[in-house]
């Protein structure tokens, strides 16, 4: 809420109940400039420090899914005390290995829901849209269905990334959530989700494009599987460059519109139909390297608060 | 954790300064405050604002303040001061008097907490009345009437006496 708008609902009241009394309306002017002269005292900052310090102590530690040697390094030391839920004895939690391995996933699954509601509502049925209008052109209006993956295929990659990065502008949303999961532990589920999204919605599209025009599934799959490791690892490159809301219309008009003109070429796309799957499963194995040494620069990045620096 | 706290120590100080209208007490109260927060991070619900949640556990923390015996120590002490208090500073609270922010503090400490708290959270920390409702459980048609006997008694503390003070003085 904005504070302009605050005063002014304080103001609307505050003039009800003095007009009501039959006072003058300039009595509220006259009250808000005395309120104002409240002024606080701020304390020094070594005073903000010891309550930093102090409450750091008191934070719960993170939850962590302990390790089959804490387990059992814990059950030896002291096998009198009261066994956590995961320990009930370390043979029947050795054989139940999979049930600490299924824990971890569903906290995994646990962030990646609260990541959803973190990104902004029309960024989910926007790129289904962007899909769904892919397709249609295909199917009604004859549209290469090789193009129409080359197009597609790392939009939604590209206009999310928007929204890996709104937050960290806005400054706010990271900091609440730091108290849970750690802010590098957060953009890294954000980011593993917006690429889990863009995989799902590609496939999607590869099947449909295969059981309508019956084209060559693997090949389609290799097609959108290389620009988009390539797009996210230039995007995530980006995405701690460049501040700027534009980026993501910018990169996607950039991609579009390349894309375009580059298969204006007649020859172009025969040329890259004609690559062999090994070269292309080389070349999205090289994508999917880049894309992850961005993700670790962006998680270093994160660990050590530099990102955050450069947004305030 | 301590961006947090970087953020929102100034809105939680600003706001326990203000009700309780002392600096020492504010300063332990806010650190009390974080530690509250950092201990009960696990409840907070991601889908309402996490300002309005600070604000609740710090109105909560000074009425529970208001409270306990600590306060009431605290109190006596005040007044047991007060008491042995020399002419001297009885000269330099004349003198403070003249100080608007002090007359303001004073008027506001005149108010029952229901209505300073309301004062305070509408006007300093600029919540919305369904948003105060919330923090002091009660319904908005409460809060706008605290709000608006608050700022009646407010008005004649302060402009009330000031008016007074004028006549006065000509006369």
């Amino acid at each position: 809420m904005q504070r302009a708008e605050t005063i002014r609902e304080w103001q609307r009241l505050a003039q009800e109940g003095l007009v009501q009394d039959g006072e003058n309306q300039v009595d509220v002017e006259a009250l808000a400039v005395l309120l104002d002269e409240y002024t606080v005292e701020f304390p020094p900052e070594e005073v903000l420090q010891r309550a930093v310090e102090t409450t750091l102590d008191y934070l719960p530690r993170p939850e962590s899914t302990p390790t089959m040697e804490q387990l059992v390094t814990e059950r030896v030391r002291s096998p009198q005390t009261v066994t956590p839920p995961t320990l009930v004895n370390v043979s029947a939690s050795l054989s139940s290995a999979s049930q600490t391995w299924w824990i971890g996933v569903r906290r995994q699954i646990q962030i990646f829901r609260v990541q959803t509601q973190y990104m902004a509502n029309w960024f989910w049925p926007l790129s289904i849209l962007l899909f769904a209008c892919g397709f249609w052109a295909t199917v009604h209006h004859g549209a290469n269905p090789y193009k129409t993956m080359l197009f597609l295929a790392p939009m939604p990659f590209a206009l999310g990334v928007m929204e890996l990065m709104r937050d960290v502008d806005v400054g706010m949303a990271e900091i609440e959530l730091t108290c849970r999961i750690s802010l590098p532990q957060m953009l890294m589920s954000r980011t593993v989700l917006l690429g889990l999204y863009n995989v799902i919605l590609n496939a999607a599209i590869s099947v449909a494009l295969y059981v309508a025009f019956g084209v060559d599934f693997w090949r389609v799959v290799l097609l959108w599987l290389v620009p988009f490791t390539y797009m996210a690892a230039v995007m995530l490159f980006l995405a701690t460059k460049v501040r700027s809301r534009l980026l993501a219309p910018f990169s996607m008009l950039m991609w579009g519109g390349g894309v375009l003109i580059a298969l204006a070429n007649p020859n172009l796309l025969p040329q890259l139909l004609a690559w062999s799957e090994t070269w292309l499963v080389g070349l999205a194995a090289m994508g999917l390297l880049l894309a992850s040494l961005q993700m670790m620069r962006l998680h270093r990045m994160l660990e050590r608060g530099t990102i955050f620096e450069t947004a305030h | 954790m301590e961006l947090l706290i970087r953020r929102y120590y100034k809105v939680v100080f600003g706001l326990v300064y203000r009700k309780t209208g002392d600096y020492h007490t504010a300063c332990d109260l806010t650190q009390e405050v974080f530690v509250k927060v950092a201990q009960s991070i696990g409840q907070y619900q991601t889908t309402g604002s996490f300002k309005s949640w600070i604000v609740a556990i710090t109105y909560h923390h000074c009425t529970d303040f208001y409270r306990s015996a600590q306060y009431r120590r605290r109190q006596n002490e005040t007044e047991f001061n007060a008491e042995i208090a020399d002419e001297a500073s009885n000269i330099y609270r004349l003198l403070e008097r003249k100080d608007e922010r002090t007359r303001v503090r004073s008027a506001l400490m005149q108010l029952p907490d229901f209505q300073r708290d309301t004062i305070i959270l509408s006007y300093y920390e600029g919540m919305k009345m369904r948003e105060i409702a919330h923090v002091m459980n009660c319904s908005e048609a409460t809060v706008k009437s605290r709000l608006h006997q608050g700022l009646n008694k407010l008005r004649k503390f302060l402009l009330g006496g000031e008016m007074h003070a004028e006549s006065g003085n000509h006369s």
